[in-house]
């Protein structure tokens, strides 16, 4: 094993998280602390009080909605007002609230946390894993995000990872990783597709692959297209079939809906790789007034798992035929389909996958895994001393600037390979006009308004004189870093004004530094946790010894004031204990159990002295 | 005043007897029967020589007596003459039920005439869908469980959880078959009535608090708190009767760390007579989270939790 600090890739995922690392010359997935490969991007805080993350917080996503925060992917780097916010917001459970610059708080319990805080809680359980797998602490990453992310939501991601105590190497493309995974670029030049069906979302993305290079052609998707429509679709079933057969609606019942959800995607599941699963829900709900519990049992068939999905399945295909449109590109100019996301392995899938491409999609990585195997690949070669694999990403969205008439004048195209530059000449729009102010937007929309201003400035001091005449020279340059320098150049005068835009994932550097001072409590909070959770266990085990003695002293103290007096005070303590174990307070309990503690030692006495006749 | 005591105790396990707790009735009618040897009704209530007429309780406490000779079942109360059956308390582990009917359509096949589509679709839905769902169902699908018709069902679809409508989620099954009722101020007499009954269920529960029955003594303590929600005395000894339920529960369980594991099959579990919350807990339990874990997953207060724990492994239902 080398020397050198552990690093690992990290696919942050809407529905599920993924973490691997490169362990000799193979990549392999980290299993959680569970024995799982997938980790849930799941956060909540229970009703006990206690915070959840992964499989544990998905577990009472149903019954506990208005504190379970799933798919923060889709709001991270995000404005409140947006469209898509607003639009995401009538379908959460949880609630949401407008932060102080537009940026988005997700309420949970008595807390307002930002999406940074939500997602730093999976990169750090996942951080856990690793370090768990290692031995040893971990703290650096690459992480993959959508490769239609802006630079906001990129920059919000990698914000989540120093919250989470993660030096984020590098942000990379969730098709690019998955390329990565396959070896492509070395063995594979040319186009290639990433179809990724994941738990929540849909994305097809076409790329021209070459030696380092992984330029995204296209992308497109729907995100709000996953494997949970398809549970949903399973529930759907087994809830009417339920209903037709016992007049009893299941969806009343937030338990019942739980378990049948977590059946639901059981069955799914299973049925990629059998015929037919059985569903056995027994004592799913009382019904009012009825006699007793009522059992589900049902049989689903991968045919009618398919019947039930044929449109989902069928969406998916249309949606890669229209990012194929947008790429003019066919089916045929493909040279490799690469599967990724757990819905790909169902069946139908996959077959609906080779009849539209015309071609097998690549078989040999597991498409659960297949974009944090890239990413581990990527953040191996960034800290391998040699043979660094050189990685060139692109633009994801147009650079461009506000100009006159409240439109956009696109300098850098959106899948530009960085790092790139570029120049343009402006004039003024107005007589006499001495100032210019430059906006620099991304996005891709033709009007200034409806793109993301990324910063301004204002260069002032021009010559006065009519519209039109005096020449400004904009550059904009973007580092490997996406790091993007913009700036306005008198050419007569050579008077010059620049900007570095460092994208802003919502949180300003102040309220990133007062979150990373709060973090060194959360740490503090987690072992006065752990510490109650002892001296709780602690106590448990001595109620237990109290109540075992507790006879035998009885009955050898019987008829003397000793007993009586001890008994009485025992029996006060014990009630002490349980109030000390119902209130969960640490001081509480390690009184309770100084007390008790005392009690046990007494009666042990007792039974030794009087019990053995001494 | 041991003879007033005594039909103080009655009372309060008539309360008792009402709720299903036979075994807390049966202990604070002995304690009557210790005050107040002669006490007939205690003496009737434990089927003794010398009791007084067989008689029935009235929802309220109040007493009316019916005929001799009524069916007096375990767990089955009259409700004046007439009667209407009350169910005994569902508790997770009586005595095996006969099972209901298997579940055991087919649910590919046809079990009957498809009936009309229904009129509206609920409101509520698991997600925004992308084409509407019914697209996916067979408008030709002949079999009950395939097919799109009206499932008829007894309770109407819920509107979408709200923050402020969100309750015990295990509560909810039930929802929709309370009316709520006009508001009306009790009269003089109403309210003396309540406070003595009030002051009987206290009694009644510090009685069986005493004989360390604190399970009667919560029933009882519950009753008292839906006719006075803030009394002090109330609260104080329902929280005394939880944390050391609670305290035994846990007890029963071990540490809080350990993993419990179902240790029957899925078909002798159906055997078990469960109800739909224990059913919930035990559907948790799959050797990958901690009893600490189900406190937090489960979604019921934590003495709920604890003692449908504790019953699964009484019964040797699960281990730890």
């Amino acid at each position: 094993m080398s020397d050198r600090d552990p690093v690992i890739g990290i696919d942050l995922g809407t529905t599920n998280s993924v973490v691997a690392t490169v362990s000799g010359t193979q990549p392999v997935v980290i299993k959680s602390r569970t024995g799982q490969t997938l980790t849930p991007s799941v956060v909540a805080l229970a009703k006990s009080g206690k915070k959840l993350v992964g499989q544990i917080a998905k577990r009472q996503a149903i019954t506990n909605p208005q504190d379970t925060i799933y798919a923060a992917k889709r709001l991270i780097g995000r404005k409140y007002s947006s469209e898509q916010v607003q639009q995401a917001m009538r379908t959460l459970a949880y609630r949401l609230v407008q932060g102080q610059h537009d940026d988005i708080k997700v309420a949970m319990g008595q807390e307002e946390l930002s999406l940074q805080e939500i997602s730093s809680i999976v990169l750090r359980e996942l951080k856990l894993d690793a370090e768990a797998h290692f031995g040893r602490p971990v703290t650096k990453a690459v992480v993959t995000v959508p490769a239609y992310f802006n630079d906001g939501q990129r920059q919000a991601t990698k914000d989540a990872g120093l919250i989470a105590g993660l030096e984020v190497l590098r942000i990379l493309n969730e098709p690019t990783a998955a390329a990565l995974a396959y070896g492509f670029g070395k063995n594979v030049r040319g186009k290639i597709a990433v179809f990724d069906l994941g738990g929540g979302t849909f994305d097809v993305s076409v790329m021209e692959v070459g030696e380092g290079v992984f330029d995204v052609i296209a992308t497109g998707g729907d995100t709000f297209l996953g494997g949970e429509d398809f549970d949903s679709r399973v529930m759907e079933w087994l809830v009417f079939g339920f209903a037709k057969e016992h007049g009893v609606d299941l969806r009343k019942d937030r338990m019942a809906l739980q378990r049948l959800k977590d059946a639901a995607e059981k069955a799914k599941i299973e049925l990629s790789t059998s015929k037919e699963s059985q569903i056995n829900l027994p004592f799913i709900c009382t019904p009012p007034g009825g006699t007793g519990a009522l059992h589900l049992q049902a049989s689903l068939s991968r045919e009618k798992l398919e019947e039930l999905t044929s449109d989902l399945a069928d969406r998916s295909c249309q949606i890669a035929e229209q990012v194929l449109k947008e790429a003019r590109l066919r089916a045929s100019d493909l040279k490799e389909i690469i599967l990724v996301g757990g819905m790909t392995r169902m069946p139908r899938i996959a077959e609906s996958v080779k009849k539209f491409f015309g071609k097998d999609p690549c078989k040999g990585v597991h498409p659960d895994e297949v974009v944090a195997l890239g990413a581990a690949i990527h953040a191996n070669s960034l800290v391998q001393e040699e043979g660094q694999v050189l990685l060139l990403d692109v633009t994801p969205q147009s650079l461009g600037v506000a100009i006159a008439g409240g439109y956009v004048r696109r300098l850098i195209p959106r899948n530009t390979t960085v790092p790139t530059s570029t120049t343009e000449v402006f004039n003024t729009s107005k007589d006499q006009q001495t100032t210019v102010k430059i906006m620099v937007l991304q996005g891709e929309n033709d009007v200034a308004h409806q793109n993301e201003l990324l910063g301004e400035f204002v260069l002032t001091g021009l010559r006065e004189a009519a519209r039109g005449v005096v020449e400004i020279e904009v550059t904009f340059e973007i580092n490997s870093e996406g790091i993007v320098s913009v700036s306005a150049k008198d050419k007569e005068t050579g008077k010059r004004q620049s900007i570095t835009v460092t994208a802003s994932g919502g949180l300003t550097r102040e309220e990133l530094a007062k979150i990373l001072d709060q973090q060194g409590d959360y740490m503090l909070e987690a072992k006065s946790v752990e510490q109650v959770g002892a001296k709780r266990s602690e106590l448990e085990s001595t109620i237990k010894e109290v109540k075992e003695l507790l006879p035998q002293v009885r009955r050898l103290t019987a008829d003397s004031d000793f007993g009586r007096d001890a008994i009485k005070k025992a029996e006060k303590s014990l009630e002490a204990a349980a109030a000390a174990l119902a209130n969960n307070n640490l001081s509480a309990l390690s009184e309770s159990l100084d007390q008790l503690s005392r009690t046990a030692n007494l009666f042990r006495g007792v039974v030794q002295r009087i019990g053995n006749g001494g | 005043m041991s003879a007033q005591r005594a039909s103080q105790l009655v009372e309060a396990g008539v309360w008792l007897q009402a709720t299903g707790d036979q075994e807390g009735a049966k202990r604070l009618f002995e304690q009557a029967l210790k005050l107040d040897p002669e006490n007939a009704r205690a003496r009737q209530f434990l089927g003794l020589k010398g009791a007084a007429p067989v008689e029935q309780p009235l929802r309220g406490g109040t007493l009316i007596f019916a005929s001799e000779g009524t069916p007096a079942s375990t767990g089955t109360l009259l409700y004046g003459p007439g009667a209407v059956a009350m169910p005994p308390r569902p508790t997770a582990f009586d005595p095996p039920a006969p099972l209901p009917p298997p579940v055991d359509l087919d649910w590919g096949e046809a079990t009957g005439a498809p009936e009309e589509p229904p009129a509206a679709q609920p409101e509520w839905e698991f997600r925004t869908p992308l084409t509407p769902s019914k697209a996916a169902i067979r408008p030709d699908a002949t079999s009950a469980w395939d097919s799109g018709t009206d499932p008829g069902v007894l309770v109407a679809a819920a509107p979408p959880p709200t923050r402020s409508s969100f309750k015990d989620p295990l509560d909810l099954v039930t929802d929709g078959i309370h009316t709520p009722l006009p508001m009306k101020l009790p009269s003089d007499s109403q309210i003396r009535h309540l406070k003595d009954e009030l002051q009987t269920l206290l009694r009644g529960a510090r009685d069986l608090q005493e004989l360390d029955d604190h399970s009667g003594a919560l029933d009882l303590l519950t009753k008292a708190l839906e006719l006075d929600p803030l009394h002090k005395d109330a609260l104080a000894l329902r929280e005394k009767s939880e944390g050391t339920l609670l305290g035994s529960y846990e007890s029963k369980l071990g540490g809080m760390e350990h993993y419990p594991r179902v240790i029957l099959k899925q078909d002798e579990i159906i055997w078990l007579n469960l109800d739909h919350r224990a059913g919930f807990v035990l559907a948790q339990i799959d050797g990958t989270v901690t009893y600490d874990d189900l406190f937090a997953i489960c979604g019921m207060s934590r003495l709920d939790t604890a003692r449908i724990l504790a019953q699964l492994v009484e019964e040797g239902v699960i281990r730890s």
